[in-house]
C-alpha cells in the first residue's frame, strides 16, 4: 500500500444472483454488476466515477462501504482490508468512511428531527459524552453548512431538496470522517442549488482534508469537481485519467462518445461540434458480449475486440485505458 | 409569416388548502411554423404548467386557467368544447412527457397504443394503420419495428420507450409538439440520440417544437428562440444567440454561470444564486427575482418592471434596462 493512497480497490467483483421462479436454482445466472475492477484514491483528492445506468458505478460505492458484501476482491482502506472484516469491525471503520445518497427525500427518516438525524451517528460511535455536547456539535455542523442551527427541532419535510441534501451531508460529517462516498448527490436538485452544494463540498474538502469518491452520470460536473475520473461501462473500467485529460485527450471510444453527448450551453460551439451518436442502448449485464463489452456500439471494432477482453493499461502518466486501439 | 400558436396573458392558478398558487402569472409568446422554442427554468417556475395549459390538460379542481388567450392555428383553445379538444389533442398538437414508463399503458402492446392514435384521428384502414405505425417506428430509428409492434412497454429500454412516445406524438403530423423534459430520465448518450432525432424530425415532419427543460445546455443545440421563466413569468426571451451570448437579466446570468461546462479549460468555482425561488401563493410585489438579485435597486422591491426591448426580438423584465438605472454588466467569468 502506497503512503498517499487512502483507498485501494483490488480486483473487486460484485455479482447478484437472479431467481426467475420460486423453485429455480440460482446457480449460474448472475448479473455481473461490478466485474474485476481496481483503482486507487489518494488522500485529500476527489475521484469521479462516471457511467450510464447499469454501468455499476453505484454498486462500486455500496460495495466499498459494505452495504453489499463483495463477491471477490480487496478493498484496502488505510491499510486494512475492509472487504473481509466482520460486521462489528466494519461498523468501527464506518466512522471514518461515510456515504451521501442521491435522493434527499428518501434518505432521511421522516419521523426523526434534524437533531436526531445528525446526532444518531455520534451516539452509535460514542463520540460525545452528553446529549448537550452532541447537540452543540450538530449545531456547529449545521452552521458550517449554511443551515440555521435553530432548525434542529424541525422535521425533514419542512426543508427544500437542497437543504435536505445539506442535512444528509451534516449527518455524514457528524462523525468526522476522512472519506465520503457521494452517490449522485446533486442530480435530484435544480441547477442553481446544485452549484451551492458543489461549492460546499469543495469548501469542506479544503477545511477538513476530506477525500471524496464522487459518483455521477453528469460528466461535466464530475470533470469540474474531480482530480481524477474513472469511466465505467457494464461493470468494467474503460478509462482512468486526470480530469483535464478526460475531455482534452479522451482515448477510449466510449469516453469520446460520452464527451460528445454532453451538451454545451453555447449555441455557437454547439453548432460547430462534431457529434458522435452512439447507436443502441447499453447491453444487458446478464448476457455480456464476448470480448470488449463496448464492441457492439463501437465504430472501431476489430476482430480481436470480439474475442478477448482488453486489459486496462497505462498509456501515459496517470492515464489508463482498456482498448486494443492503444494496446497493439 | 403568421404564428401557428399565440399565447396572450395566460394565467393559470391552483386552488389549494393553503391558498391560491399563481403558477403562471401572465405570459405572452408566439411560436412560428417549423420553429423550435425552448422554455427554460427551475422547478416551480411554471414551465410545465404552461405546456399543460396549452394542451388544456389542467384539471379543475385544483387547477384553472383564469385568464388569457391561446390561439392555435386559428382555433381559440380556451373556448373550445372538450369534445372538439379531444380531436385537436394528438391531431394538431401533441405532447411528449418526461417519464415514458408511466405515460405508456403497461397492459397494451406498443402497436395497439400507436394504432389507437391513428384510428381516432385519421380515416386509414386497419392494414394501412399498421403500415403507418411501422413506418413511424422506422422514422424514430427503432431497429426491428415489426418486433416492437408486438411488444409491451416493459420489454423496451428507457430510450426506446421515449422514441415510441415521440413516434406517437408525430403520428398525425401535428402543428406543434410540446416536449416536456423529454431527456431528463435518460442517460446522456440516449439524450444525444433523442435530441438529434427531434432536430431531424422537425425538418422532416415540418412541426414546431416547444421544448420544456431545466437544462440550458439542452436547448442550445436545438432551439432558435428561448424563453427563460421564473416564478410564473417569462423574465427574458430572445434568440439563442441573444440568450447565450448577450443575456440581459441577472437571473439568466446566474443560470448560465452555475453550470460547469465540459469544454472549460481551467477549473473555477461555480457561481451560485443565493436563496430560493419565491413562494407563489404570495409572490413578491416587485420583481420576483429581487430577493436573490445582486443588482437589486429600491424600485425592484416595489414595482414589477415592464418588458424592455434592448434589441429586436429580445424582451427582458428588468429595471436595469431602464434609462435611469446605473449601468450593470455581467461579470464575465
Amino acid at each position: 500500500m502506497s503512503e498517499d493512497n487512502i483507498l485501494e480497490v483490488h480486483n473487486l467483483k460484485k455479482y447478484f444472483p437472479i431467481r426467475s421462479g420460486i423453485f429455480a436454482s440460482t446457480k449460474g445466472v448472475m448479473v455481473k454488476a461490478v466485474d474485476d475492477i481496481s483503482f486507487n484514491v489518494k488522500r485529500g483528492e476527489t475521484v469521479g466515477l462516471v457511467g450510464e445506468t447499469g454501468s455499476g458505478k453505484t454498486t462500486v460505492g455500496r460495495t466499498i462501504i459494505r452495504l453489499y458484501d463483495p463477491t471477490e476482491g480487496q478493498v484496502i482502506f488505510e491499510g486494512i482490508d475492509i472487504a473481509s472484516l466482520s460486521e462489528k469491525e466494519m461498523n468501527k471503520v464506518r466512522r471514518r468512511l461515510q456515504m451521501i445518497f442521491q435522493d434527499p427525500y428518501a434518505s432521511l427518516d421522516p419521523r426523526l428531527t434534524v437533531e436526531e438525524i445528525v446526532t444518531e451517528p455520534m451516539e452509535i460511535h460514542n463520540l460525545y459524552n452528553t446529549k448537550q455536547e452532541r447537540r452543540e456539535r450538530a449545531a456547529y455542523i449545521l452552521n458550517l453548512l449554511g443551515l440555521n442551527p435553530e432548525h434542529l427541532s424541525r422535521f425533514p419535510h419542512e426543508f427544500s431538496g437542497g437543504q435536505r441534501q445539506r442535512i444528509g451531508l451534516a449527518r455524514a460529517l457528524a462523525v468526522e470522517p476522512e472519506f465520503i462516498i457521494c452517490d449522485e448527490p446533486v442530480s435530484a436538485l435544480d441547477v442553481s442549488i446544485q452549484a451551492q452544494i458543489i461549492n460546499t463540498f469543495e469548501d469542506l474538502q479544503d477545511e477538513f482534508n476530506l477525500t471524496y469518491l464522487f459518483i455521477s452520470h453528469d460528466l461535466a460536473m464530475v470533470k469540474h469537481i474531480s482530480d481524477e475520473v474513472i469511466v465505467m461501462y457494464l461493470g468494467k473500467i474503460m478509462e482512468i485519467a486526470p480530469s483535464k485529460e478526460i475531455y482534452d485527450k479522451p482515448l477510449h471510444p466510449y469516453t469520446q462518445a460520452l464527451n460528445s453527448a454532453v451538451p454545451i450551453p453555447d449555441p455557437v460551439v454547439e453548432k460547430k461540434r462534431e457529434r458522435i451518436i452512439l447507436e443502441g442502448d447499453i447491453s444487458s449485464n446478464i448476457n455480456l458480449p464476448t470480448g470488449c463489452r463496448f464492441n457492439p456500439r463501437c465504430k472501431y471494432t476489430m476482430n480481436i475486440c470480439k474475442e478477448k477482453e482488453p486489459q486496462l493499461l497505462e498509456v501515459s502518466a496517470g492515464h489508463k485505458v482498456a482498448c486494443y486501439l492503444y494496446n497493439k | 409569416m403568421q404564428p401557428v400558436l399565440k399565447v396572450r396573458n395566460l394565467k393559470t392558478q391552483f386552488f389549494t388548502y393553503s391558498g391560491v398558487v399563481q403558477a403562471v402569472r401572465g405570459i405572452d409568446f408566439d411560436v412560428y411554423p417549423a420553429e423550435a422554442v425552448g422554455i427554460v427554468g427551475e422547478s416551480g417556475c411554471g414551465k410545465s404548467v404552461t405546456g399543460l395549459s396549452i394542451m388544456r390538460l389542467i384539471t379543475y379542481p385544483p387547477g384553472k386557467i383564469v385568464q388569457g388567450e391561446i390561439n392555435l392555428d386559428g382555433i381559440d383553445i380556451l373556448n373550445t368544447p372538450e369534445k372538439e379538444m379531444q380531436k385537436i389533442r394528438g391531431g394538431k398538437i401533441s405532447m411528449i412527457f418526461q417519464d415514458p414508463m408511466t405515460s405508456l399503458n403497461p397492459a397494451l402492446t406498443i402497436g395497439y397504443q400507436m394504432s389507437e392514435m391513428l384510428r381516432l384521428h385519421t380515416n386509414l384502414k386497419n392494414n394501412e394503420i399498421k403500415e403507418r405505425v411501422i413506418e413511424l417506428l422506422n422514422l424514430v430509428r427503432i431497429k426491428s419495428p415489426e418486433e416492437v409492434y408486438k411488444q409491451y412497454p416493459h420489454q423496451l429500454s428507457g430510450g426506446m420507450r421515449q422514441r415510441v412516445m415521440i413516434a406517437m406524438a408525430i403520428s398525425c403530423e401535428p402543428k406543434i409538439i410540446i416536449a416536456d423534459e423529454p431527456t431528463t430520465s435518460v442517460d446522456v448518450t440516449i439524450q444525444a440520440q433523442i435530441l438529434y432525432l427531434l432536430h431531424d424530425l422537425k425538418e422532416r415532419v415540418n412541426s414546431s417544437i416547444i421544448l420544456i427543460t431545466h437544462n440550458l445546455a439542452v436547448v442550445a443545440g436545438l432551439c432558435s428562440r428561448i424563453l427563460v421563466m421564473y416564478a410564473g413569468l417569462v423574465i427574458e426571451e430572445g434568440s439563442d444567440f441573444q440568450i447565450f451570448e448577450n443575456p440581459k437579466h441577472p437571473y439568466t446570468w446566474g443560470l448560465l454561470k452555475s453550470v460547469p461546462r465540459i469544454d472549460q479549460e481551467e477549473k473555477e468555482k461555480l457561481s451560485t444564486i443565493a436563496g430560493l425561488p419565491p413562494d407563489l401563493i404570495s409572490p413578491p410585489k416587485g420583481c420576483p427575482f429581487s430577493l436573490r438579485c445582486d443588482y437589486a435597486m429600491r424600485i425592484c422591491f416595489e414595482q414589477l418592471p415592464p418588458y424592455f426591448e434592448p434589441e429586436k426580438g429580445h424582451r427582458v423584465i428588468c429595471w436595469l434596462l431602464d434609462k435611469r438605472a446605473p449601468a450593470a454588466t455581467r461579470s464575465k467569468k
